[in-house]
Formats: C-alpha cells, sequence, structure tokens
C-alpha cells in the first residue's frame, strides 16, 4: 500500500450497494415505460374500449422512446461495469495492506 | 399530416407513472449516488486506482444517467401535453377554455377516445401558446407574474409549436419590451427553427433587435447565444434576414445610428453585437444552400458598419471563422469517382477554393480599408484574417494526398498574393525548381510550406518589432532543409535535429505566435498520416 494513502472500505462496500440498487432502478424504469406504453399508450389491455395514440407525434414519440430504451439499457450496463470494478479495486487494496502487513511483522 | 387519435386520460396517466419513477430515480443519482461516487472516488485517486466512468473518462455514470434522465423526463412529459392538445383540437368536450400555470388548469384529461387531425393538434398547441401571450404580464423583467411567464415559457420551449403560436401573438409592442432573459431567448430560436414563424412576427423580433440596440444600446447577448446553438433556428432567422435585406442591412450595420447621426454614437458597441451576430450567420452558414451562403457573405460585407481600428480587430476572430465556413460551403470538396484523376479534380477544385476566398475577400478589403486609415494597419488585419483561414484549413486533421491538396492548394493561391514582389522570385524558384517535377505528393507539401513563409514573411513576421528581411529568410538553414525535404519527400526528422531546426525558426522569429511554428507541425503531422 503506497505510504499515507488509505483505501475507504467503507466508501466501497457503500457504493457498491448503490450501484447496485442503480442498475435495479434503472431496469425497472425500462420496464415500467415498455409496460405502460403497452398498457397507456397502446391500449393492448382495453381493446376496443380505449383508443391507442396514434399520429405524427406518437411517430416522433417512438422514435425518442427506443433510443432512450436502448440508452438505458447501456447504462444499466455500465453501472454493472463500473460496479465490479470497484469490487476489482477493493480486492486488490485488501491484498495490498495484507502485504503491507505481512512485511511489517516479517 | 393525417388522423391522431389518442385516450386523454390514459395518455395521462402514462407520463404520471413515469415521470413519477423517473423523477424518483434522479432525485436518488443527483443526491446519494452523487455523494457516495465523490466520496470513493477522492480516496481511490490518491491510491492510484482508475476506474474509467467513475475517475476517469469523459463524464461519470452518475452524470451520464442524470442527463439521459431529464431527456427521458420530457419526452414522457409531453405524452400529457398531446393528449391535453387532443382535447383541445376537437375532443368531446369541445375546446375548452385555456387558463395557464400558476392557475393553469388544462383541459380535464378525457376518459373516452378522441379522434382528430395531426393538423388540428398542431393548431391547438399554437393556440396555447397564443393563450399564455395574451396573459403577459404588464411588468416584464420582475415581480411574481413575471417570474411565472418566463417559468411556463420556458418549460414549453421544447414544444416549438407552442412557442411559435406564443410569439405569433405578440404585438410588436409586446416584443419591443420583451427582456432577452434564456427562456425567451431559446424559446425565440424555438420558434424560428419550426419554420411556422408569421413573417410579420419574424420582421417584428428584428425590429425589436434593432430598435432596443439602438436605444438604450441593449446588445442581445442570450438570443444570439440561444439561435447560434440551434443550427434549424440560426439558418431560418438568416433566411428571413435575406428575404428582408433592408432589415438586413440594419441588422448587421448594428443600427446605421453610428453612421447617421455621428453625435450618438457611442464607442465600442457596436463590436459585441456584431461578433454575436457573425456566430448565428456562421452557425446558419453551415445549413443555408450554396447560393444563400454566398448571398449572405455579400450582404455582410457590403453592410458592415464603420468601425474604429480597436473595434475592427476584436471582429476579426468572429469575421474569420464566419468567411472559413462560408467558403467551406461555396466549394465543398470534391468526393472521389471511379476512373477519374482525382488528384487533378483536388488540384482543381483547390484553386477554386483559393480564387473564391480571394474574391470573397475583396469586400472585406474595401471595408478595412475605410475603417484604417493606415494602410499597414489594414493589410495587416486582412492578412491575419487569410493566415487564419488559411491555417484552419492547413492544421485541421486532414487525411489522403486530397487533404493535403487541399491546405497546399489554398494557403498557395491565397499566401502568393500577399508575398511582397521582392520574395516572390525566391518562393517561386523554391517551389518551382529547375529539376524535374517532384511528385505531386511532395509538391503540394512543399508548396504549403512556401505559402505558409510568403504569408508570414508578406506579415513581416517579428516578435520584437524588427523586420523580416528577404535575406534573412533565405540563408535559414532550418527552413532550407525543411524545404529540402519536402522537395524529396522524405520524413521529417525528430528528437534533437528536430529541435534545433525549431530553435533556428525560433532564431529567425519566424514563430509568430506559433502560427507558422503550428502550420509546419501540422504539415509534419499530416505527411505522417499519408
Amino acid at each position: 500500500m503506497p505510504p499515507g494513502q488509505e483505501y475507504d472500505f467503507a466508501a466501497a462496500d457503500e457504493l457498491v450497494g448503490a450501484l447496485r440498487y442503480l442498475h435495479q432502478k434503472i431496469t425497472d424504469l425500462r420496464g415500467l415505460r415498455k409496460k405502460l406504453r403497452d398498457t397507456d399508450l397502446d391500449c393492448v389491455d382495453r381493446p376496443g374500449v380505449s383508443m391507442p395514440w396514434r399520429g405524427q407525434r406518437r411517430n416522433r414519440f417512438d422514435a425518442d422512446f427506443d433510443r432512450q430504451q436502448a440508452q438505458l439499457d447501456h447504462l444499466a450496463a455500465e453501472a454493472n461495469r463500473v460496479l465490479k470494478a470497484v469490487n476489482a479495486a477493493t480486492d486488490d487494496a485488501h491484498q495490498s495492506v495484507r502485504a503491507h502487513a505481512r512485511q511489517h511483522i516479517g | 399530416m393525417g388522423t391522431a387519435s389518442g385516450t386523454p386520460q390514459r395518455m395521462d396517466d402514462y407520463t404520471a407513472q413515469t415521470n413519477r419513477a423517473c423523477g424518483d430515480l434522479a432525485s436518488y443519482v443527483r443526491t446519494t449516488l452523487a455523494r457516495l461516487i465523490s466520496t470513493y472516488r477522492a480516496g481511490a485517486v490518491s491510491f492510484g486506482f482508475d476506474i474509467p466512468g467513475l475517475t476517469s473518462g469523459p463524464s461519470p455514470i452518475d452524470i451520464q444517467v442524470d442527463q439521459l434522465l431529464r431527456r427521458i423526463w420530457s419526452t414522457d412529459y409531453h405524452v400529457r401535453t398531446v393528449g391535453t392538445l387532443l382535447v383541445e383540437a376537437g375532443g368531446p368536450s369541445g375546446p375548452s377554455r385555456l387558463r395557464l400555470p400558476g392557475q393553469l388548469t388544462l383541459p380535464d384529461p378525457t376518459t373516452k377516445p378522441v379522434t382528430t387531425t395531426d393538423a388540428a393538434v398542431d393548431a391547438a398547441e399554437m393556440r396555447e401558446g397564443a393563450a399564455l401571450a395574451a396573459q403577459m404580464p404588464g411588468k416584464l423583467d420582475t415581480g411574481r407574474a413575471a417570474r411565472l411567464h418566463w417559468q411556463t415559457l420556458a418549460q414549453r420551449s421544447g414544444d416549438p409549436l407552442f412557442v411559435t403560436g406564443y410569439f405569433n401573438a405578440l404585438s410588436q409592442a409586446q416584443l419591443d419590451a420583451i427582456p432577452w432573459n434564456s427562456a425567451s431567448s431559446t424559446a425565440v430560436a424555438a420558434a424560428f427553427a419550426s419554420g411556422r414563424l408569421a413573417p410579420s412576427t419574424q420582421r417584428a423580433i428584428a425590429y425589436a433587435i434593432v430598435d432596443r440596440y439602438n436605444n438604450p444600446g441593449e446588445i442581445p447577448a442570450p438570443l444570439f447565444q440561444a439561435l447560434s446553438a440551434n443550427p434549424q433556428a440560426a439558418a431560418n432567422f438568416t433566411r428571413y434576414l435575406l428575404r428582408d435585406r433592408q432589415m438586413l442591412g440594419y441588422v448587421v450595420r448594428a443600427n446605421g445610428w453610428g453612421d447617421l447621426y455621428p453625435q450618438f454614437r457611442e464607442p465600442h458597441r457596436e463590436a459585441p453585437f456584431l461578433r454575436g451576430l457573425l456566430r448565428v450567420f456562421t452557425a446558419a452558414a453551415r445549413t443555408l444552400t450554396p447560393a444563400e451562403v454566398k448571398a449572405l457573405a455579400d450582404a455582410v460585407s457590403g453592410s458592415l458598419p464603420s468601425l474604429d481600428s480597436v473595434d475592427a480587430r476584436t471582429i476579426a476572430p468572429q469575421l474569420q471563422q464566419f468567411l472559413a465556413v462560408a467558403i467551406a460551403r461555396l466549394v465543398p470538396r470534391p468526393v472521389p469517382k471511379d476512373g477519374e484523376d482525382y488528384g487533378n479534380t483536388l488540384r482543381q477544385w483547390a484553386a477554386r477554393y483559393g480564387a473564391t476566398l480571394y474574391r470573397a475577400l475583396q469586400p472585406y478589403q474595401n471595408w478595412l480599408n475605410k475603417v484604417y486609415a493606415d494602410d499597414q494597419a489594414s493589410r495587416a488585419l486582412l492578412e491575419n484574417i487569410v493566415l487564419t483561414v488559411v491555417g484552419t484549413i492547413v492544421t485541421a486533421p486532414i487525411g489522403g494526398e486530397g487533404g493535403l491538396a487541399f491546405a497546399a492548394q489554398a494557403a498557395g493561391d491565397v499566401g502568393w498574393g500577399l508575398a511582397s514582389s521582392e520574395a516572390q522570385p525566391w518562393l517561386d524558384s523554391q517551389l518551382h525548381p529547375d529539376s524535374k517535377p517532384p511528385e505531386l505528393k511532395n509538391y503540394l507539401h512543399k508548396s504549403a510550406i512556401v505559402a505558409i513563409v510568403a504569408v508570414a514573411y508578406a506579415r513581416g513576421v517579428t516578435r520584437d518589432g524588427t523586420p523580416l528581411t528577404l535575406q534573412q529568410l533565405q540563408s535559414n538553414w532550418a527552413l532550407k532543409n525543411i524545404l529540402a525535404r519536402a522537395e524529396r519527400g522524405d520524413a521529417p526528422p525528430s528528437g534533437d535535429e528536430a529541435e534545433r531546426e525549431e530553435a533556428e525558426l525560433e532564431r529567425l522569429k519566424l514563430k509568430d505566435g506559433g502560427d507558422l511554428g503550428a502550420a509546419i507541425n501540422a504539415l509534419r503531422g499530416n505527411y505522417e498520416r499519408n
């Protein structure tokens, strides 16, 4: 471990928890939007009663919507990647601390 | 334009649920996650860890998520807006009376399905904008009513037809009184971008700009900024001015009063106005057709106000930028075709580029002559413009022989006219040696260097005020080496030799603020890429 610099294990744990939560929440939001587009906008749940949203603005909305869903996917994967990188950094720091301790005992 | 239909209540429900989930997540990201990241980051970085998206990279993950959530929020919010518009446009409850934020109750989302047309939906949105315009408070810059008004306009500036309806409904007196804050400026830009502003409204907005510039001397900086940031808006605003030449003249002359009534003229006011306007024109030039760009460049050069030399210098960077963009649009680079001699096509094209730039600069030369009593100073500024335009081309990352040809010929054609007669024979002999013609690539490389030296020489580039003599140029071994290498097509040196060469150029004082050195370095880079 470099002298005078301490890895904050508690902060790492908290951040990993937060990133896991972020991943879940992004996935949830993506799912919610998909479900609501089917029900509220396409009205697949109440055919013949509610009329689906149609028209020029719907087409523009769909283009934005699809792009944003893909971006949500991408950022969920990013959250996972960063989470794994933090875990790897924490492992490295653990080893470095142990090596440092052995040096002193030896 | 076709049929538009939907069930407003369900659209309302969509927005309510998605906006809530999106808002909750956004506030978690902005507070908790942002805090945890910043706590962790400090320790991890000092420990030597690098995690892209957290400790490095273009932007950390919390910022990326936050930006996406903002876009998602407004996309989903728009669904409710469309629902209310469907009702407005001819739903079962008939057109309802619009009330606005603060007291805003939009028409009740109905459970009943609505069928209407896209055109009716658009018209309803414009009526909503008009309704906001009708409620414009008397006091526009302070107070609760004003704040609420601008807030509403800002919320709807993502709805181009809403803001178009808003501005179309304002009177000239109201437009004259509008403060150019970020809400009103962004909205004007969105309205111009929609392409649906009434011609009279476009004229009234331009008139308001000129009128307030005259008195009390307002520079509509936020408005110019909003227009420059929205290419379609900049293009449509400029197109309007091209149709209304009288107004274009007023705007470019930055009032005209200064020329008509010198006693009213406040010094140093036109320059910031013109800088902002030229930024708008530069953004527009990227979108306008070549014919429109040409008309614009001509109109601008024909209408520039007389400025003192200090002010003229401060608008030079924007003029350079405008010309560089305009000329690139006028003489676009040819695309290679099968079976043609592309080198030849490029040479012809580059010559056209140089000629166009030269022609485009003539009216500016006339303007500069008026601005400057001193010939030398006027020449220096023009040359500065040329060097910057050429420098931009030369130092732009370019690939392939075409790129080099571009740089070299354009620089050559323009730089040529500027070299003094004293230096021309020598430069000419460097460029066209008696020996057999060098390969095209070498020739172009060399011609670029010679052109840059020509411009530098014409400017009498020195850092301490002493003139740069032809003899100094001729006897400088570094310059000789550079030219000889270009002739042979040899790779540029590296390490100590490169440093010694640079030191020698430095000694010659050819490095004027880095212009020449940077250009030669860029050429080295381009050589390597070729």
